[in-house]
């Protein structure tokens, strides 16, 4: 298989069947992420078909040397937050604090490990979750991850570690210590 | 070490980076409560991350062909629009009716010239345009040829 480079090449020289090539190669890994991050299936779907597009008009622009992953999780990412801005459903961890007690007694209605998970993630802020999920649902290096985040590798793995501690922080707030 | 050391370390550690100080992080984990709890939720988050894959439904790929697919996105986003105001559209389509209706008159006086010099009877031999505030009005003249 062609690396991005050539695919980008191949595109830039008209070949418009290359395109597809990169379109299946990342449209899940993009689709995860913006689902993830919103939680909402049909507006990830029209982000992902947004960055495609956006992508495939600005193509003579991109660097060659540049990285195409960091560049369309860079274009999701803008396209996601924008949409958690328009929609105003941040929800910070001070409101978890405020409700604690009445979020503990509805939380362990939950059983499922993965179903906890998520709604960890739901909690933990946009802030740590685009670089959790950057991280283990797409497998991005911390060289990636700085480039979509403008940020150094160093700020990555620190900020890994902040959100990991967040991430048990508000688990153990919500399970205690539940099925440890 | 402090337990917010050990913890930076196991997050490397979990991203697979080499870290130094490993074998002593783990040490200390072992009789630590709350550095296990970082580990295990840590683990447990990463391994359920990477059993949810999520990929595009199939439905999602029927709403795309229904609506629009991609390259029929790019290809719509490809094709240039000239937008017309509508007083130039109609101003031309004014001009085209006006000089048809011009080239009738001319047609039409020709036809009468040709048929005058064949019946040698008197016809309309001369038209002459004015123009009136723009608009053009066309005066025929009357005219007896002479005779021989």
């Amino acid at each position: 298989m062609d690396s991005d480079r050539e695919i980008l090449e191949r595109i830039k020289n008209g070949e418009i069947s290359a395109f597809e090539e990169i379109y299946e190669k990342y449209k899940n890994q993009l689709y995860r992420f913006c689902f993830r991050m919103i939680s909402d299936k049909e507006t990830a779907l029209d982000i992902v078909q947004d960055v495609f597009l956006k992508l495939y008009e600005n193509i003579n622009s991109i660097e060659p040397n540049s990285s195409l992953s960091a560049l369309l999780f860079k274009m999701a990412r803008n396209k996601c937050l924008n949409f958690i801005r328009d929609k105003k459903e941040k929800i910070d961890t001070e409101q978890i604090e405020i409700n604690s007690n009445f979020e503990i007694e509805k939380e362990f209605e939950i059983k499922e490990t993965k179903e906890r998970l998520m709604k960890v993630l739901d909690l933990i802020g946009d802030e740590y979750r685009e670089i959790l999920i950057l991280r283990e649902w797409n497998g991005l290096s911390y060289a990636d991850i700085a480039e979509v985040l403008n940020t150094t590798i160093p700020a990555v793995k620190s900020k890994l570690f902040k959100a990991r501690k967040k991430l048990t922080e508000i688990y153990k707030k919500l399970y205690g210590d539940e099925e440890k | 070490m402090r337990c917010e050391e050990i913890q930076e370390i196991i997050s490397s550690f979990i991203d697979g980076e080499i870290v130094e100080n490993v074998d002593e992080a783990f040490s200390h984990v072992f009789s630590c409560r709350d550095c296990q709890d970082f580990l295990k939720i840590s683990l447990k988050f990463k391994t359920e991350a990477m059993k949810d894959k999520i990929e595009i439904p199939e439905i999602k790929k029927i709403e795309i062909a229904r609506k629009e697919t991609l390259p029929e996105k790019i290809k719509r986003s490809l094709k240039m629009e000239i937008p017309i105001p509508a007083s130039l559209l109609s101003a031309v389509i004014f001009m085209l009716f006006l000089l048809s209706f011009l080239l009738g008159i001319f047609v039409y006086d020709r036809a009468m010239t040709i048929e005058a010099m064949k019946t040698q009877t008197p016809v309309y031999t001369k038209t002459r345009t004015i123009i009136v505030y723009g608009i053009p009005q066309i005066t025929i003249y009357p005219e007896t040829q002479k005779q021989k």
